[in-house]
């Protein structure tokens, strides 16, 4: 049977001492986002996890474009199918990664690829706004640092994350005073979760992630964010998404995985 | 009138992220005249389907907000303009700027109908006080008015009353004033107004 990594089993990479023999593992998308920023924040400590990454996952185009882009800074080339991919992924540096024209066009490719896997046109594109305001939160707490969103739909199922290996929500917030009280990166967590909290100086409120709410509460939605040792998942049933907070193995950055289904929720495979 | 296309600075429908309201409002300075503190900016949102509640504060939120304290002490961009208007508002944006206006204690006119010179018909967005909206009513029916005019005509309302509404209404930008004599003569910022 083959064995699937979920973001927990990359928890477990992480705290692992010596990297476990697979053989040929597959590995969802929230997995494969998990492992490529674990890759990229460990330098020689994770040289073996990577050389292993890349013998189980090598062939996944889109696993090779995380990890190039994430480890090594080579932007993914322009995608060959431009209509409504499968997959996508965008690379996020600058703020013209998430306010200029391409980026644009990647948004209008997801939303396109939503409609073809089943998703009503207003679903596309309000799952298009979540995306995009995760996006937008990768490079307003990264510190300049590089991050992506990815995408990858099947039938009825919509599966995106965005990532980062930065400087994480914690240090984010505290660089404005309302909230340079926050100690930890749960706290960090809940108060953008709880409280809208922004690193903004002229927003009260931040309100990104109250539209990913709105997206994935009424659609069996999952969401995984975490960021330094601290995980919140949000689980949607009836209609609202209900919280869990707890400590999780150290990597730097932000990383959100969401993931929703017309139906009942199953895991994407990365293809 | 300065009008501002959304359209013609990003390429989707739909707006989302302060990082693009935030470029959307440089923009948007960058694009006025010097010297534009008496005209009125038409910001039309013609073929957007939706805006998030970040894109709003960070652009038109901000916008608003600077303009009712160009004294504002935050370092960001302000600007002094006689009126701001967004028009050909899709009815998902306008519920969206509704939520953000709300939030914030703003209140925008969305032009209907206008001219090159003004508004004509215009739909307020925002919540306002039941004292400010009988202002704006009071005024609309007099099509300009002095505090003292207005105070003359209600006797229930004295004239410093009637002076603090007014000052109201200018600063939500719903309406504009200039010098008579030793007064400010109040006008609506558009000839007609519904509420949203």
């Amino acid at each position: 049977m083959t064995t699937l990594l979920r973001p927990i089993d990359i928890d477990g990479l992480r705290r692992a001492k010596v990297v476990p023999t697979l053989t040929a593992p597959a590995i969802t998308l929230a997995g494969a986002i998990e492992l490529a920023c674990t890759i990229a924040s460990g330098g020689a400590e994770r040289a073996a996890l990577a050389e292993a990454a890349m013998r189980w996952f090598g062939e996944l185009t889109l696993w090779r474009a995380m990890v190039d882009w994430l480890v090594d800074g080579d932007r993914p080339p322009r995608p060959d199918v431009t209509s409504a991919p499968v997959s996508g992924m965008w690379a996020i540096e600058s703020e013209g990664d998430v306010a200029g024209t391409d980026w644009a066009l990647f948004q209008d490719r997801f939303r396109r690829s939503a409609t073809r896997h089943g998703f009503s046109s207003s679903l596309g594109a309000a799952l298009s706004r979540a995306l995009a305001e995760m996006a937008d939160n990768v490079y307003q707490h990264s510190g300049g640092a590089r991050g992506l969103a990815v995408f990858q739909f099947d039938q009825k199922r919509a599966s995106w994350c965005v990532a980062d290996v930065g400087q994480g929500v914690l240090a984010s917030l505290r660089s404005n005073e309302r909230w340079s009280h926050l100690k930890t990166a749960r706290d960090a967590l809940v108060a953008v979760w709880h409280d809208r909290a922004t690193r903004r100086p002229d927003a009260r409120t931040g309100d990104g992630f109250r539209q990913v709410e709105l997206s994935l509460a009424a659609l069996n939605g999952h969401l995984r964010f975490r960021t330094g040792d601290a995980l919140l998942e949000l689980s949607g049933e009836d209609g609202a998404l209900r919280p869990s907070s707890r400590t999780n193995p150290m990597l730097p950055g932000l990383q959100i995985s969401a993931a929703c289904a017309l139906g009942d929720p199953v895991d994407v495979h990365l293809k | 009138m300065k009008r501002f296309r959304v359209r013609d600075h990003f390429e989707s429908d739909i707006l989302a992220g302060a990082t693009l309201g935030e470029r959307h409002l440089r923009l948007l300075l960058d694009h006025l005249p010097p010297g534009v503190a008496q005209n009125a900016i038409l910001i039309d949102f013609d073929g957007m389907v939706g805006a998030t509640g970040s894109y709003l504060k960070a652009f038109l939120v901000r916008l608003l907000a600077s303009r009712q304290a160009t004294l504002d002490p935050d370092p960001g961009p302000s600007v002094e303009v006689g009126s701001i208007f967004v028009t050909n508002l899709h009815e998902d944006v306008a519920t969206d700027l509704r939520g953000v206006l709300v939030e914030a204690g703003l209140a925008c006119l969305e032009a209907l109908e206008c001219d090159s010179e003004r508004v004509r018909k215009a739909r307020c967005h925002g919540n306002l006080e039941p004292a400010v909206r009988d202002a704006l009513e009071a005024l609309l029916a007099a099509r300009a008015a002095t505090a003292a005019d207005l105070g003359r005509k209600g006797k229930k309302i004295g004239v410093t009353a009637w002076h603090y509404r007014l000052g109201v209404l200018l600063k939500l930008g719903l309406a504009r004033r200039s010098k008579s004599d030793r007064s400010w003569l109040y006008e609506p910022a558009a000839m007609e107004v519904s509420h949203g």
